[in-house]
């Protein structure tokens, strides 16, 4: 099965500018996944670059490589689920461990996330996997652990 | 100390308001979480919350900003364990107090922070950072 | 191999689970609860059990995730995984 676009949008609620994933490649809901995000110079983290900057500061945070898999992965829960707007709970992400950046993401490559469901519970999801870009293996991931909570705002 | 830092690489936003105290032994921020940043009309469109990956990110840019200081270039090269304990959200003030240790060998440097909304505990960060000295001609000391 | 003892495993346990929780081992008894005494959440719980399940290869079901309160009886329930106690 593959995703696109629009149909990723009926299974998370994220939006723009927080949806950060594009497509998904191939899914066995509850159990893997393999999702892309392209990255282009036109994203808003690119946006406040002068045009002094060095090419190693158009590397793409590494804080929006991790909530991009961590996307990704949720989709593999809430797939096998319900509609994200029926679901009637948010994911939050819960704690990582042992995540480790090989390499850098860069306008123009395209991020390949490979994760999968280790452990699912009633309300938490525990992920593993990696990011490539091409072959190159740019993060590895752990643990991803996803809270699953009420959506009711606090 | 208010400090407007321009540090230039790509950031998803400004995670750091103001530097309340930065010596060798480390650094601690705070950000002002302001309802009407961009992101929160995408997370989530009816209930805003501050992405935790931005809390890391908070951590991130106060270590890069450490590294200016103190050591040189810094690149993140392991979250070793980061772990959220309540939400953050549009108009808490989130202070991030970070301890900058470096390794024996001196290549690496690790950041172990505490972030905290007030006396609410929100998250523990622990992040490992290569120092980049080989390609920077020589650490900048301002 | 030399099997481990009951003690020896239950420090060794005991090291996995301050690891985790990111305390010192000895700043919590055989019984204190994890979540009322440590200061553990419910998220940190269920690490805990991972990093066990991992370690020793056992696997727990849901309910009994829950259950899990302190390392006493995350040992217990350990011993009962395995099928045998070890004297």
């Amino acid at each position: 099965m593959i995703l696109s676009h629009a149909e990723i949008k009926t299974v998370l609620p994220h939006r723009y500018p927080m949806l950060l994933v594009d497509a998904v490649r191939s899914i066995e809901p509850g159990e893997s996944i393999v999702a892309i995000k392209n990255v282009t110079g036109n994203e808003p983290c690119f946006a406040g670059l002068s045009d002094a900057t060095k090419p190693y500061g158009y590397a793409y945070p590494q804080s929006l490589i991790l909530e991009s898999f961590g996307q990704a992965a949720s989709i593999i829960y809430t797939l096998g689920r319900q509609k994200a707007s029926d679901f009637g709970a948010v994911m939050l992400f819960g704690s990582a461990r042992d995540c480790r950046f090989h390499g850098d993401v860069f306008p123009g490559d395209t991020m390949e996330h490979h994760a999968r469901l280790e452990r699912s519970l009633s309300d938490a999801a525990i992920f593993a996997g990696d990011v490539w870009v091409n072959n190159r293996r740019v993060v590895e991931v752990g643990q991803f652990i996803v809270a699953i909570r009420a959506a009711v705002a606090p | 100390m208010s400090i407007k830092l321009t540090c230039d690489v790509a950031a998803p936003l400004q995670a750091i308001d103001e530097v309340v105290r930065i010596d060798t032994l480390g650094i601690t921020i705070k950000k002002l979480v302001s309802p009407s940043e961009p992101f929160f009309l995408g997370h989530f469109p009816t209930y805003p919350i501050f992405p935790g990956v931005f809390i890391i990110e908070a951590v991130n840019q106060a270590a890069i900003y450490y590294g200016s200081k103190y050591v040189g270039r810094l690149r993140m090269t392991e979250i070793r364990s980061v772990r959220f304990f309540s939400q953050v959200l549009p108009g808490d003030v989130l202070q991030c107090d970070c301890q900058c240790v470096g390794s024996p060998k001196g290549e690496l440097l690790m950041v172990d922070a505490l972030c905290r909304c007030e006396a609410r505990k929100v998250a523990s960060v622990k992040l490992t950072y290569r120092m980049e000295k080989a390609l920077d001609s020589q650490p900048r000391r301002d | 191999m030399s099997q481990k003892t009951e003690t020896e495993e239950r420090e060794e346990l005991r090291q996995l689970i301050a690891e985790v929780m990111d305390v010192d081992a000895q700043s919590f008894g055989d019984e204190s609860h994890f979540i009322e005494e440590v200061g553990v959440d419910s998220l940190m719980a269920l690490e805990i059990m991972v990093a066990v399940e991992k370690k020793y290869h056992v696997k727990f079901l849901e309910p009994e995730l829950r259950k899990i309160t302190c390392l006493k009886n995350v040992h217990e329930l350990l011993i009962e995984k395995r099928g045998a106690s070890v004297p």
